[in-house]
């Protein structure tokens, strides 16, 4: 196998180990753990519940999603520029798993979906995704299929698949994708920095 | 035929099939939409069904029009009464969602001579059916059949009262009579109970 030179000796393609479990939290409707290599994401569900008044009336139900980072989940998102980055991921995940869940069987309705990065070790948008979908299922809404994501990152040219959090800062661009592997059907494509030919 | 499925998974063709519950429809097969057992049915009109069945414990209950609820009643005014819906069907709610039994859902017959107040008073516990969605801020219910209408209420005196007749409850220690729409709760079979209007 050709030297691809990554400091935990994984092939571009290959994933770091994953772990995961649903049905930890005892309050949330759903919830599930993950653990992509150092990355560790926790997500709960509560729902569904009556939407908000000023929300207004919808045939088809809501996805309300929130990304938080544990003050000890370190890496590059410092205090000060943490809670962009929430702000950002939290707008990414619910265009990842809004088409994913079947909304219009729950009319007038909203599910909440919570999700803490607990240690940031490279691919946490990835991880929350894939982790919130399995959330999702444990809390039994109905959906139209589970929506696993994973982050592509280029560095000096060289496309590595699930990077760790020292590879994610030496990227020069990084996609992170989520799909419906049942119909193929892509719900999240982030493209960020430098891709040329 | 009962195996274990995942949101997404294939379960079966819709030429040979109809969707139940748990399911969708979608480019000519079945799949399920949440994770549980996919089960062979017939419904009621003799068709091939194939549905998912949850476990028990996460079921959603969100009110449905037809849905037969249970409800407090929170507030009474002149033309309408607020209630907080605490049980669908045979399933408590996770949150309360607000309802509201307008003065001509209460009754069948003289709707026009409705006095809300002698109807239900706030912490009667209402058996309701869901008529429709409603507005933003509630689910419109009806109590207009025999079997709908106060199951469980306090006295002034703050004893839980015994149903008589169809329009009064009783108090049991003070004996004084409370007007409220009560709930018949007819055993089966006993075609000699007066049906109320």
């Amino acid at each position: 196998m050709a030297e691809t030179g990554r400091r935990d000796g994984r092939g571009c393609e290959e994933f770091r180990s994953i772990f995961m479990q649903t049905g930890l939290l005892k309050h949330a409707k759903g919830s599930s753990y993950l653990e992509l290599g150092a990355t560790k994401v926790m997500v709960g569900v509560f729902g569904p519940r009556q939407s908000d008044r000023k929300l207004g009336f919808s045939d088809s139900g809501r996805l309300q999603c929130e990304v938080r980072f544990a003050s000890f989940a370190g890496g590059s998102a410092t205090q000060t520029h943490q809670s962009a980055a929430e702000r950002n991921m939290s707008a990414a995940l619910t265009q990842a798993l809004a088409p994913s869940v079947l909304l219009d069987r729950l009319p007038k309705t909203v599910v909440d979906v919570y999700a803490m990065v607990l240690e940031s070790g490279g691919g946490e948008l990835a991880a929350c995704i894939t982790a919130a979908s399995a959330a999702l299922a444990s809390a039994g809404l109905e959906l139209l299929d589970l929506a696993p994501a994973c982050q592509v990152v280029r560095v000096d040219g060289q496309l590595l698949l699930d990077p760790t959090l020292a590879e994610a800062d030496q990227a020069n661009g990084s996609v992170v994708l989520a799909a419906l592997p049942a119909t193929n059907e892509v719900t999240l494509m982030s493209v960020t920095g430098t891709w040329s030919a | 035929m009962s195996t274990l499925v995942c949101p997404g998974d294939r379960i079966g063709s819709a030429d040979v099939y109809r969707a139940g519950s748990g399911t969708y429809e979608r480019h000519g097969g079945i799949f399920a939409a949440c994770c549980g057992q996919a089960q062979d049915a017939t419904s009621s009109s003799g068709e091939r069904l194939l549905q998912v069945t949850a476990p028990q414990d996460i079921k959603s209950a969100i009110p449905k029009p037809g849905a037969v609820v249970t409800v407090k009643v929170t507030r009474v005014q002149q033309t309408s009464a607020s209630c907080k819906v605490l049980v669908v069907g045979s399933t408590a709610v996770s949150k309360e969602f607000s309802g509201i039994i307008r003065l001509q859902d209460v009754r069948s017959t003289e709707i026009d001579k409705v006095v809300l107040h002698h109807c239900f008073r706030p912490g009667d516990i209402v058996r309701a059916e869901v008529l429709s969605l409603g507005d933003a801020r509630s689910y419109y219910l009806t109590t207009a059949k025999n079997e709908l209408g106060v199951v469980y209420a306090k006295s002034s005196a703050g004893v839980p009262m015994v149903a008589v007749g169809w329009e009064a409850m009783q108090c049991p220690m003070t004996r004084v009579l409370e007007p409220r729409k009560v709930a018949a709760t007819q055993p089966e079979g006993n075609p000699s109970a007066s049906p109320a209007p």
